[in-house]
């Protein structure tokens, strides 16, 4: 059955509006319509691409950033390639802006701002807020404390190492 | 993203997640959808389903065009018992047009999602969710369609 041939039998029961609420119907071209159809579109599209505004541009790439962190943070595999240096870097690049000018954005010294993008220092709370209102709230604080708090989860339940010497300088441990 | 239920005034929790090949026989079987769905099967095809349910209540088929950086929303279709002025739960085909927004974010095509439908129906998916109309085409992109991930998606 073609699409229109759904549309007919919905409309029995159903009026457009209706209709429209419940589905997204597309039109049955024929292919000469869908070839016309298919560069009308494209001419659009671009159009549309060179009218944008580096703002514009901007809004979109923090959005991209925002949904893959999003992705990254809910996901279950933790990835020490996409640490929270990985990730800074990305957004100052979205900006097209130096350390030294980010670091005077969000007012930290540009060291902490190196040291931070090498994973060397960790964030804290208050540089997630300064980074929130950055992005003009786009990228929320909680999103760039689970990505840090996914670290230091992954940090937490692999090391062995500190775990063991810990449990030496403890006494009385409760047995069952 | 949440789904009402106008009836109750409750909400219930819904994700959406890509349809896989056994899904067709319950497509096949419960018959809530009037859409083949088989002949989609060339499309990227999404499911909207209940947290930790496996009924399917509504479906999107999409496909990419990256040469344009865009995503092209082809069909949407609520399951029967969610359409007309008895419908059990509303919101199915705008967190499927919200999702397909995010993914067009996600992949770096500006939140552009094009689509091309019946011409008795544009002004409907104008007015519901702000697209625009190129001729007898619809779009959206940038801050609408994060109004509609907001609506839709993060609500």
């Amino acid at each position: 059955m073609s699409y229109d041939q759904v549309y007919q039998e919905l409309r029995e029961q159903l009026t457009d509006q209706e209709i429209a609420e419940s589905t997204l119907i597309p039109a049955d071209l024929t292919e000469q319509e869908k070839k016309e159809n298919a560069e009308a579109l494209r001419r659009m599209r671009f159009e549309r691409l060179a009218q944008m505004t580096s703002e514009q541009k901007i809004y979109a790439d923090l959005l991209q950033l925002r949904f893959k962190l999003e992705d990254y943070v809910n996901g279950f595999t933790f990835d020490p390639q996409r640490s929270f240096g990985y990730y800074l870097t990305e957004y100052i690049h979205i900006f097209r802006k130096t350390n030294k000018n980010f670091a005077e954005d969000i007012n930290v010294h540009e060291s902490r701002l190196s040291r931070m993008l090498k994973d060397k220092e960790s964030p804290n709370i208050e540089l997630m807020y300064r980074l929130e209102r950055h992005s003009g709230e786009l990228i929320p604080a909680l999103i760039w404390w689970k990505l840090s708090s996914k670290k230091q989860e992954f940090d937490l339940v692999t090391n062995i190492e500190l775990r063991n010497s810990e449990n030496l300088k403890v006494k009385n441990a409760f047995s069952y | 993203m949440k789904l009402f239920d106008p009836k109750s005034q409750e909400t219930f929790d819904a994700e959406i997640s890509a349809l896989v090949s056994k899904d067709f026989k319950q497509l096949r079987d419960s018959k809530q959808f009037g859409f083949d769905w088989y002949n989609e099967k060339n499309f990227q095809i999404y499911k909207l389903t209940l947290i930790g349910e496996e009924e399917i209540l509504g479906l999107m088929s999409i496909f990419e065009v990256p040469e344009e950086l865009r995503i092209h929303l082809n069909l949407i279709e609520s399951a029967k018992q969610h359409r007309g002025k008895e419908k059990k739960l509303v919101g199915i085909p705008g967190c499927l047009i919200a999702y397909a927004a995010r993914l067009a974010f996600n992949k770096g095509y500006y939140g552009f999602v094009s689509l091309t439908p019946k011409t008795q129906l544009i002004n409907y998916y104008s007015q519901e969710y702000g697209f625009f109309q190129y001729g007898r085409n619809l779009a959206i992109e940038g801050e609408v369609a994060m109004l509609l991930i907001k609506k839709y998606l993060l609500s």
